[in-house]
C-alpha cells in the first residue's frame, strides 16, 4: 500500500475508529503525556541552559576586554603571556632575571650570567648580605629578644629569596616549555572573555598588592619622618630620618649621604621583595588552577552525556598531565612558599604581640593599624588562592560522579579513581599541603601562640628611641 | 477485550478520581501501572500545599522571621515556590532597613562607650553582640537575593521524593522542623524573660540598698530612670524620651531573636536535608530483604543520591557565610559565659539567670552542630546493607554508589574550611576547654577582687 499515500491516511484513520472510545481516549492520553514528558524535558533543559547563563552572566559581564588593537586581541590565553610583564617588572627590584619575558612565545626565554639583569641581581644580593651581616652584628651586641631579632629575619628571608629566585632564573626558560607544551595540549577556550579570565586575574592582583605595598611604605615613611623628629640625635631632619630607618649601618661607620641613600634603595628594595614573594606564589597558584578550570569547564559542557571511552581516556591523560605540571612547579618554587609562610607566621606574631601597648602618636597608631591589617589580608590572600589549586583539582569528582550508565566504562572508574585518592596541592617543601583545611589550623596555632606570649608580655615602652625601628 | 477494557476503565476512573496520589500505600503499585497510568496524576496541577515539601514546612518560620525584621522575601505563603520573589521596594525589606538603621545607633553608641571606659574582654561582649546582629541581617539579605532560585530548584528537585517508592518517614518534615523550631523560640522567649525579670530586680533592690545608706538616692524605681541607667550608652548619642526607650527595647528584643534565628535558620535547613537523605537510605534498607534487586533501582537510586548531594551543594554555597558567622558567634559567647563560671554574683535572680543561658547557649549549640552533623550521618547510613548486596545483584552501579557515599564528605561547610561533622564538635569542644584553661589563668587576678561595691 505504499504507492497509495491517501489511501493508506484513509485507512489509517478507519483503523483508529475501529478501536473502542476507551482505547482512543487512552491513545491521546498516553499522546499527552508523551508530549508533557518531551516537553518537560524540554523544559528542564531549558531551565538548565537558562540557569547556567544566570550564574555564568554575572561574571562573564564583568570582565571587559581591556585592549581594542588586532595585536593584543589575538591572546591565546596561555600562562606564558599572562606572566610577562608581572615577571618584567620583578626584574627592575632584581628578582628572576630571565630574558624574553614578554615574548610570545617561550622559546624565547634565555638565561646566562653575562646578561645586564643578572650582573644586577648578583649586586643587589651582595649589598644584601653586607646589610644582613651589620643588622646581625648590631644586634649581637645588643639584649636579645623576640622583638629584637625582627630585622635580621627580615633580611635574612629576603636574602635566601634572591639567592633562590636566581636559581628558579635558570630553570625558568625549561619550565615555560613545559608549561606550554601541556596547555596546547588541554581543550580550547571557546571565547575571548574565557581566554582572558586568567591574564585579568593576575594582572589585577599584582596592580592591588603592588599598590597597597607602595601605600604601606609611604605611612611607614611617614610614620618615621614623625618619629625621628621625636628622637632627634642630630639637627638635621634628613639626617635623623637615616639615622634611624637604617641605624644598622651607622652603628658601624659614621653618617654619609652616600650610604644612606644607599640605605634608602636598600630598604625599598627589600619592601618590594617581601611583597612580592607571597604574589609571585599567588600569581603560580591562580595559573594552575586556571588550568584546572579549563578542563573543569569542558567536562561542564558535556555533563550528564554519553560520551565514548576514548573522550574519557583523553581527559583523564590531560588531568594528569596538569597534575604533573603541578608537581614540577611545586618543586620549583615550595622553597619561596616555606619561606614565605613562615615569614607572615612570625611577623602576624610579632605584630599583634605589639599591638597591645600604647602607640606613640597617630600617625603611628594609623601606620601600624593599616600595616597589620595588610599583613592579615594578604596572609589570607596566599593562602586562599594557593588552595584553590586544590578545590579546583577535585571539582573535577563533581562532573564524573553525573556519568550516566551506558557509558561509564573502565577509564571513567580509573579517572574518578585517581582524583578521589590523590593529593594536588603546592606544598612547603612537603612539609605542608596548602588546603582550606591548613588556613584554619594556622589560624587556630596563631590565637594559641599569643594567648601564650601575652603572659610574657611586659608593658615596658617598645618604642624607645634605641629600637632598630622596622615598622 | 471487553474484560480487560473493563479493568482498564475501572483504573483510569479511580485515577482521575482520586485528588492526590496518596504516597504511603501499603501495597507498592507495581511498575506498570504507575507508568501508564500516572499520568492521569500528571493532568492535575501540582497541589504543592499538600505534598511533604520543604518549602511548605519551613514557611511559618520564614513568616515570622519577617515580622522581625529579617530575611525580606514577598510571597512566602503561597504554596508554589515559584511566588516567591526579592524585591528591594517591598514593604519586608523597607522594615529591614529601618531595623538597620536604629540597630546601628545602638552599635555606635556602644562603640562610643567602649571607647570611652577602655576595651577589655569582659565589656567587649556587648559590642560583639551587636556587630553580629548587623552582619546576620546584611548576611540574610543577600541570602534572600539568592533564595527564590535555590528554593525553587529545591522543590523542583524533591518532588521524586514525594512519590513512591519513597515512604513518609513517622514524624514528617514539617512536624519535625515546627517542633524543634518552637522549643528554640520558645526557650529563647524564657532566656529574654529572664534577662528582663533579674535585670529589673537588681536594679530595684540597688535602689532600695543605697536609698538606705545615701539619702541622696531616692529609692522610687521609675521606668525612666531603669532605662537611663542600663541604656546609658544610647542615651550619649539620642535625647532621652520614653518612645525612645520602647524603641530602644523593642530592637533589643529583636537582635535576640535574630541571634537565635542564625541557628534556628541553619537548623532547620539541616533538617530538610538529613530528610531526604533519610529517605534515601530508608529506601535502600527496606532492599535488604529482596532477593534479586534489578539493575535499574540501583541506578535510580545513585540518581536521585547524586541529585541531593548537588542540592546540598547548591545550598551550601548559599548559606557558608552565615554558617561561618553563627559557629565564630557561638564559639565566643560561649567562651565569654564560660569565663564567668567562678564569678560571684549578687542575688540569686542572677544565679538563675547566669546559669538558664549558660546552659541554654550550650544547648543550641550542641542542637544546631549535632542537625547539621546529621547530613552526613544519614548520607553514609545505608553503606552497610550496599556493602552487603548479594553477588547476584551486584553491578557496577552499587560499586559506584559505595565509591561516591566513601570518598565525598556530604556535609553543609563553613566557606569550605571546616564540614560540619560529628569530628568537629568533638574538635571544638577540644578547642574550647584548652582556651578556657588558659583565659581562666588570666582572669584570676580580677576574680579574687570579689563583688564589687554596690552603691557608686
Amino acid at each position: 500500500m505504499k504507492f497509495l499515500p491517501r489511501l493508506r491516511i484513509k485507512l489509517r484513520r478507519l483503523k483508529k475508529l475501529a478501536k473502542s472510545p476507551l482505547l482512543r481516549k487512552l491513545d491521546l492520553l498516553h499522546e499527552s503525556k508523551r508530549k508533557r514528558v518531551f516537553q518537560e524535558s524540554c523544559e528542564a533543559y531549558q531551565m538548565q541552559i537558562e540557569d547556567e547563563y544566570e550564574k555564568a552572566s554575572p561574571i562573564m559581564q564583568k570582565i571587559k576586554l581591556p585592549y581594542s588593537t588586532r595585536e593584543r586581541f589575538l591572546y591565546d590565553g596561555t600562562f606564558h603571556e599572562a606572566v610577562g610583564r608581572v615577571l618584567l617588572i620583578a626584574q627592575f627590584f632584581a628578582m628572576m632575571p630571565v630574558y624574553g619575558v614578554t615574548s610570545k612565545r617561550p622559546s624565547n626565554l634565555q638565561f646566562s650570567w653575562r646578561y645586564l639583569r643578572t650582573c644586577w641581581c648578583l649586586i643587589f644580593i651582595a649589598s644584601s648580605l653586607v646589610d644582613l651581616g651589620l643588622s646581625l652584628y648590631k644586634v649581637l651586641n645588643d639584649p636579645i629578644t623576640f622583638n629584637s631579632i625582627k630585622p635580621i629575619i627580615f633580611r635574612a628571608c629576603i636574602f635566601l629569596v634572591c639567592v633562590y629566585s636566581l636559581n628558579l632564573a635558570r630553570k625558568w626558560p625549561k619550565l615555560m616549555h613545559y608549561w606550554d607544551q601541556i596547555e596546547q595540549d588541554l581543550p580550547q577556550y571557546q571565547t575571548q572573555t574565557e581566554k582572558w579570565q586568567m591574564a585579568h586575574t593576575i594582572r589585577m592582583t599584582m596592580f592591588v598588592g603592588m599598590m597597597l605595598s607602595f601605600a604601606e611604605h609611604l605611612l611607614s615613611m611617614l610614620s618615621a619622618v614623625n618619629y625621628s623628629a621625636y628622637c632627634n640625635q642630630s639637627s638635621d631632619p634628613i639626617e635623623n630620618y637615616f639615622l634611624h630607618t637604617n641605624d644598622e649601618i651607622f652603628y658601624v661607620f659614621h653618617y654619609s649621604n652616600l650610604l644612606a641613600v644607599w640605605g634608602k634603595l636598600q630598604n625599598f628594595y627589600s619592601t618590594f621583595i617581601w611583597n612580592y614573594m607571597d604574589i609571585f606564589v599567588m600569581i603560580i597558584s591562580i595559573g594552575l588552577a586556571s588550568k584546572f578550570r579549563q578542563l573543569n569547564d569542558n567536562l561542564k559542557k558535556f555533563k550528564g552525556m554519553n560520551m565514548s571511552p576514548s573522550y574519557w581516556s583523553e581527559r583523564r591523560i590531560q588531568y594528569r598531565n596538569i597534575c604533573m605540571l603541578c608537581d614540577k612547579m611545586d618543586n620549583a618554587i615550595s622553597f619561596i612558599t616555606m619561606v614565605s609562610f613562615s615569614n607572615n607566621l612570625y611577623f602576624i606574631c610579632v605584630q599583634l604581640l605589639r599591638s597591645l601597648n600604647n602607640m606613640p602618636s597617630i600617625a603611628h597608631a594609623v601606620y601600624f593599624y593599616f600595616s597589620l591589617i595588610f599583613l592579615i589580608g594578604r596572609t589570607l590572600a596566599v593562602s586562599l588562592y594557593s588552595a584553590w589549586v586544590h578545590d579546583e583539582s577535585r571539582l573535577t569528582l563533581r562532573y564524573l560522579r553525573c556519568v550516566p550508565k551506558e557509558s561509564w566504562c573502565a577509564e571513567v572508574k580509573r579517572f574518578s579513581e585517581e582524583i578521589a585518592s590523590d593529593m594536588v596541592a603546592l606544598s612547603g617543601m612537603k612539609f605542608f599541603h596548602l588546603t582550606r583545611k591548613l588556613v584554619l589550623s594556622v589560624a587556630g596555632t596563631i590565637v594559641t601562640y599569643e594567648l601564650v606570649l601575652i603572659q610574657f608580655h611586659e608593658d615596658n615602652d617598645l618604642w624607645d628611641c634605641q629600637q632598630s625601628y622596622y615598622f | 477485550m471487553t474484560g480487560r477494557e473493563s479493568k482498564l476503565r475501572e483504573i483510569l476512573h479511580q485515577q482521575v478520581a482520586d485528588e492526590v496520589f496518596t504516597p504511603s500505600a501499603d501495597i507498592p503499585p507495581t511498575k506498570e501501572e504507575t507508568f501508564e497510568f500516572s499520568l492521569a496524576a500528571n493532568e492535575k496541577h501540582t497541589d504543592y500545599a499538600k505534598l511533604d515539601l520543604f518549602h511548605r514546612a519551613v514557611y511559618p518560620i520564614m513568616l515570622l522571621a519577617q515580622c522581625f525584621a529579617i530575611m525580606p522575601l514577598t510571597g512566602v505563603w503561597e504554596a508554589n515556590p515559584k511566588r516567591i520573589r526579592f524585591a528591594f521596594k517591598s514593604i519586608q525589606m523597607m522594615f529591614t532597613i529601618i531595623f538597620m538603621v536604629f540597630s546601628s545607633i545602638l552599635t555606635l553608641g556602644t562603640l562610643k562607650h567602649l571607647l570611652k571606659i577602655g576595651v577589655n574582654a569582659k565589656n567587649f561582649v556587648g559590642l560583639v553582640f551587636f556587630a553580629c546582629v548587623q552582619s546576620a541581617c546584611i548576611i540574610f539579605i543577600d541570602l534572600a537575593r539568592h533564595w527564590p532560585p535555590v528554593i525553587r530548584y529545591w522543590t523542583r528537585t524533591e518532588m521524586v521524593f514525594t512519590r513512591p517508592p519513597y515512604e513518609i518517614p513517622k514524624t514528617n518534615l514539617a512536624s519535625r522542623i515546627r517542633l524543634a523550631a518552637l522549643i528554640i523560640i520558645a526557650m529563647s522567649i524564657g532566656e529574654h524573660a529572664l534577662y528582663l525579670t533579674s535585670a529589673i530586680i537588681s536594679y530595684t533592690k540597688r535602689r532600695h540598698i543605697c536609698a538606705l545608706t545615701d539619702n541622696r538616692t531616692s529609692s522610687v524605681v521609675t521606668f525612666d530612670a531603669y532605662m537611663e541607667e542600663n541604656y546609658s550608652y544610647v542615651f550619649q548619642i539620642v535625647p532621652y524620651s520614653p518612645f525612645i526607650a520602647v524603641y530602644v527595647l523593642l530592637i533589643n528584643g529583636i537582635c535576640t531573636f535574630i541571634w537565635n534565628y542564625m541557628d534556628l535558620f541553619i537548623m532547620m535547613i539541616s533538617k530538610g536535608l538529613a530528610y531526604r537523605f533519610e529517605q534515601i537510605s530508608t529506601r535502600i534498607r527496606k532492599l535488604e530483604s529482596e532477593q534479586m534487586i534489578p539493575e535499574s533501582t540501583f541506578i535510580e537510586i545513585r540518581e536521585h543520591y547524586v541529585k541531593m548531594c548537588e542540592i546540598l551543594e547548591r545550598v551550601d554555597n548559599v548559606m557558608s557565610s552565615l554558617i561561618l558567622l553563627s559557629c565564630v558567634n557561638n564559639l565566643y559567647f560561649v567562651c565569654y559565659q564560660l569565663l564567668n563560671v567562678f564569678n560571684k554574683l549578687r542575688w540569686p535572680i542572677n544565679y538563675v539567670y547566669f546559669w538558664y543561658s549558660l546552659l541554654y547557649l550550650i544547648g543550641r549549640c550542641a542542637f544546631v552542630f549535632l542537625t547539621a552533623a546529621a547530613i552526613n550521618d544519614e548520607s553514609k547510613s545505608a553503606l552497610g546493607i550496599l556493602r552487603r548486596v548479594s553477588t547476584r545483584s551486584w553491578c557496577v552501579e552499587v560499586e559506584r554508589l559505595i565509591f561516591q557515599m566513601t570518598t565525598q564528605t556530604v556535609a553543609l561547610s563553613g566557606k569550605k574550611f571546616y564540614f560540619l561533622t560529628r569530628r568537629l564538635l568533638f574538635g571544638m569542644a577540644g578547642t574550647i576547654v584548652t582556651y578556657e584553661l588558659v583565659l581562666l589563668q588570666f582572669d584570676e587576678p580580677n576574680r579574687r577582687k570579689g563583688l564589687l561595691p554596690l552603691c557608686a
